[in-house]
């Protein structure tokens, strides 16, 4: 009650701040004169009465203070009036406030953007309901690497697991969708098991989602499901929908439903029809194509899911063919597995945001100290009038709390433009559900960033003003004065050098990497390649005989266009990836140890000739292999070579896969998905022998683009209903290919630069500092005689010392921290000489001209004037 | 250690505050001039203690202030003890009453031994 009592006091002091300040003051007089006049009636004379009753009062403005100083409505009157004195101080020192705010603003939005795709990736819950219950499931090769799963394992799991609440089975489709008579468009789908959306917690938008009927064998299976994206742009959201047959690959589907956008799968999915598990797939434990998601039932733990799994492995082996008796099963949390291939690159752009976050708080915790120093007068000017310490300790505080947030909000601006940038960029490579956003999240890590650099480089000097030293401050007659500056700058200096070097030679390694894969050779000459993708609807394209014939039939008229050299089929194009993986061997009966995993591929004549593929040996795939009824021969890359014919030369020799093989030819190793993986053995057969699916490359004479419109055309006379897809160079694969990579080093070669540029600043104050500091004995030198040279090699070997100490420090720091990059690196060592000498280089020599400046203002100096001083 | 001493102090002087103003309200000056006359001398309170004592009081609602006239007719702000000062005071001074008593007894003895 009376604590209540107590704050309403206060509070009403604190608003009528004015009143209670006229009537203290008001009050200490009365009580002055009331002390005057006693001394009067005891005898004293007035005047001395009204002298030893102030003496005997003390020290009135401290009093009034101490008073002020506990009252609550006084708080928050004290941080108005600091706030607006932080703002005027802004204002008057226009360039340094601007470099303070400019600092932090990149620094926060460097790290506020880097937060928001660590965020993305590793933080924010998956957008289904109950996250933590979803799991990837995948099998594991004996080796235990992972690999896509078979229809019949996943059987095995969704029909034993008990820990399993719904399991679906996700293999890629495409399909060519017609709208009325016009020419089909080819639109990528997902074929699954009927639990689809019980797994991501999904309710469709209309209709229903799929039953157990619609994925049996036998059941009516000629459903379909659309996405809402697919809804709205190809069917005008149409509510009407559910219950219409549309035509995908010639043959009528029925839409059952519209389900959300977002599903995880390839980002380009547009619907959903039924994987038809039947029963020669039940017992079917090889063909391995598809990726299959959980859900947990609720309490269960991964790892309790994971012992489940593999127990049933272990009591089913005797189903499974002998090769995969020493297979595994393994079950991963699903946020954990998106994640796992950005993390290391993300812990690595977050170390280093983090360390640009750390050199920018020490600049301007020096900026900070050097201007306390300048203003020590001043301080000690408010201490003399009565300000308590703690009271300037606060005011300090609140003015770099003032900049810290300006320049918080100007870095959010920056983030926010840097976020939808990077998004744009990572489009290419990571799933919707991990895309940076800037939301709250993001929002509120930048703002307590900002604080806390802002306590971070605030403390300092608040902590100084505790206890000004008032009689120095007061005599010393200005800021040049010859007082050395307080300590500490020049070890922030040093750490910042250090730092940076960390970060020059994370930029180096990473740079060096990239160089490296883009020049990688991929086996072939891109540049006047042109590729595109097509599939063959089923019901008009129903055996392989008629597949083939329409690949036949759509090369030849390729061949005829003018410009065309070449043309021909394939399942895998570079920089796309495709083929099947599958085990090779050199040998008839193979033992385990025999068994490789590689990748084969069918490829009509003309492919090899349309990529520029190098022959090392033999001959390529021609017509006459690419027959239904011909030999069986294959083509196979250098590393056939290295890994079954230990380099002896294989041509004659048999590979066997599925039965033997005869090698007719050896090329050099072709790019699969990315230059900077090594390169799997790699068998190619004729496209006749499994001519399923494919895609086309062409080789022109001159730019392959404006051939587009003519390969269309030749596509659709051969049949409308059949669409080419995806028309690109493969110089624009190949650019594409690289673009996380060429992303991540232009983040750490940004924040390289950021780091060396505000090292670069910090050395060029305490330079200057110190010249300032060392004016007279400057002069002195130069009195007596010393010449420029002798001057300035003095300056700048100051500052080659206090880098020295950085370039060593940083050097053993950017040794431990390059053996953390490893996995990121490729065809690089991460001691790699030329990037450590690189880097320590280039910071020297940024220190030397950083030190050039007060170097030559030195040499200018006025020897009488300074002198005099 | 020297917080300790202070808050003893600080404690000390609320009580003695109170105490002057038992009888009548007083203006700051009189306070001060009461409790050096109460204590025969002994005790001279400081105005920088003082006043911020008085505050403090006035926010716990111990004291109560008012402007008022002087005895020599001079405009001063008065104090005076309002109910829960006045059982405050009460519990004060038995419980000084009873720590006094306890340290005294413990001299007491200390010397008779």
């Amino acid at each position: 009650m009376s604590a209540w009592r107590g704050w309403l006091t206060r509070i009403r002091r604190g608003v009528r701040r004015g009143d209670f300040d006229a009537q203290m003051a008001e009050e200490m007089r009365a009580h002055l004169e009331l002390e005057a006049e006693a001394r009067t009636a005891r005898g004293a004379a007035p005047d001395a009465a009204r002298r030893e009753a102030a003496i005997a009062f003390g020290h009135v403005e401290s009093l009034k203070e101490s008073v002020r100083d506990r009252r609550a409505g006084q708080w928050f009157a004290q941080t108005a009036q600091d706030v607006r004195y932080a703002v005027r101080l802004l204002v008057k020192w226009p360039t340094f406030s601007t470099v303070v705010i400019g600092t932090i603003a990149l620094a926060v939005g460097g790290t506020a953007t880097i937060f928001s795709a660590f965020d993305a990736a590793l933080l924010r819950p998956l957008p289904y309901a109950a996250p933590d219950r979803l799991v990837q499931i995948v099998e594991l090769l004996d080796d235990g690497s992972r690999n896509s799963v078979s229809a019949g394992a996943f059987l095995d799991w969704r029909g034993n697991a008990t820990r399993l609440d719904s399991a679906v089975l996700m293999g890629g489709v495409t399909a060519n969708l017609r709208r009325g008579r016009g020419a089909a468009d080819r639109i990528a789908g997902g074929r699954v098991s009927h639990e689809l959306l019980r797994v991501f917690g999904l309710s469709p938008i209309l209709g229903r989602g799929f039953g157990p009927d619609d994925d049996k064998a036998g059941g009516n299976n000629d459903v379909v499901l659309l996405t809402e994206s697919l809804w709205r742009t190809r069917f005008g959201a149409d509510a009407g929908i559910v219950g219409t047959p549309i035509m995908l690959d010639e043959r009528p589907r029925t839409v059952i439903g519209v389900v959300p956008d977002g599903i995880y799968a390839e980002r380009e999915v547009q619907f959903f029809v039924p994987a038809v598990l039947d029963a020669s797939d039940r017992g079917q434990k090889a063909g391995h194509w598809a990726v299959v998601f959980g859900r947990m039932a609720p309490g269960t733990t991964v790892p309790q899911l994971d012992a489940e799994l593999k127990a049933v492995k272990r009591r089913l082996n005797p189903a499974y063919p002998s090769y995969k008796r020493d297979w595994g099963v393994e079950a991963m949390g699903l946020q954990a597995e998106m994640a796992r291939e950005a993390r290391p690159l993300l812990i690595a752009l977050g170390a280093a945001v983090t360390l640009v976050l750390l050199i920018a708080c020490a600049n301007i915790a020096n900026l900070l100290l050097a201007r306390a120093w300048l203003r020590e007068r001043e301080v000690a000017l408010r201490a003399a009038l009565g300000a308590g310490s703690g009271r300037l300790a606060r005011q300090l505080l609140t003015e770099s709390a003032v900049l810290a947030l300006i320049g918080g909000a100007c870095g959010l601006g920056l983030a926010a433009l840097a976020i939808s940038a990077l998004a744009a960029q990572a489009v290419d490579f990571l799933p919707p559900a991990m895309l940076p956003t800037l939301d709250l999240r993001v929002a509120g890590f930048a703002l307590l960033v900002s604080l806390l650099t802002g306590l971070a480089f605030g403390a300092l000097p608040a902590w100084r003003a505790r206890r000004p030293n008032l009689a120095d401050a007061m005599r010393r007659d200005g800021p040049t004065a010859t007082a050395r500056r307080p300590g500490g700058q020049a070890a922030l200096v040093v750490g910042q050098v250090a730092l940076t070097v960390v970060l020059l030679v994370a930029a180096g390694l990473f740079g060096r990497s990239l160089v490296r894969a883009v020049n990688a050779d991929p086996g072939f000459t891109p540049d006047r390649v042109l590729a595109f993708d097509l599939s063959l609807p089923d019901a008009t394209y129903p055996n392989p005989e008629s597949r083939l014939a329409f690949s036949k039939a759509v090369i030849e008229r390729l061949r005829a266009i003018p410009g065309v050299r070449a043309a021909g089929t394939a399942m895998g194009i570079p920089f796309a990836g495709g083929g099947f993986g599958e085990f090779l061997s050199s040998v008839a009966q193979p033992q385990r140890g025999d068994l490789v995993l590689g990748r084969v591929d069918y490829v009509s004549d003309g492919f090899f000739e349309a990529l520029g593929a190098r022959l090392r040996g033999g001959r390529f795939l021609i017509a006459d292999d690419n027959r239904r009824d011909a030999r069986r021969v294959a083509v196979v890359n250098q590393a056939v070579v290295r890994q079954f014919f230990r380099n002896t030369d294989p041509v004659g020799r048999t590979i066997f896969f599925n039965g033997p093989y005869e090698i007719v030819g050896v090329i050099d190793d072709v790019v699969d998905r990315r230059l900077d993986l090594a390169h799997a053995p790699r068998i190619y057969m004729a496209q006749a022998r499994n001519p399923f699916t494919f895609s086309i490359v062409v080789n022109t004479a001159g730019d392959p683009r404006q051939l587009a419109p003519a390969v269309r055309q030749a596509i659709r006379t051969v049949d409308s209903g059949v669409a080419a897809v995806n028309i690109r160079t493969l110089e624009q694969a190949r650019a594409k290919s690289m673009t996380d990579r060429r992303l991540a080093v232009w983040v750490v070669v940004l924040f390289a630069g950021a780091a060396l540029t505000l090292a670069s600043l910090g050395v060029y104050g305490v330079m200057a500092d110190a010249v300032s500091a060392r004016r007279r004995e400057l002069c002195l030198r130069i009195a007596l005689g010393a010449g420029r040279g002798h001057v300035i090699r003095s300056v700048v070997s100051g500052g080659l010392g206090l880098a020295a100490g950085g370039l060593v420090l940083g050097g053993l720091g950017a040794v431990a921290a390059s053996r953390l990059l490893q996995d990121l690196l490729y065809e690089v060592r991460p001691s790699d000489p030329l990037v450590f000498a690189g880097a320590l280089l280039t910071i020297a020599v940024v220190a030397v001209l950083a030190s050039c400046g007060p170097a030559f203002r030195a040499t200018r100096l006025d020897a009488i004037a300074a002198l005099r001083d | 250690m020297a917080k300790d001493k202070a808050d003893l102090l600080q404690g000390t002087l609320d009580l003695l505050v109170l105490k002057a103003l038992q009888l009548e309200p007083q203006h700051g000056f009189g306070i001060a001039q009461r409790i050096q006359q109460l204590s025969s001398d002994v005790l001279r309170v400081e105005q920088g203690s003082l006043y911020p004592a008085l505050y403090r009081l006035e926010e716990r609602g111990w004291i109560e202030a008012d402007w008022g006239t002087s005895d020599n007719n001079r405009k001063a702000k008065f104090y005076a003890l309002t109910r829960t000062g006045r059982r405050h005071l009460g519990a004060e001074e038995a419980s000084w009453a009873r720590l006094s008593g306890a340290v005294n007894q413990v001299l007491l003895g200390g010397g008779r031994s």
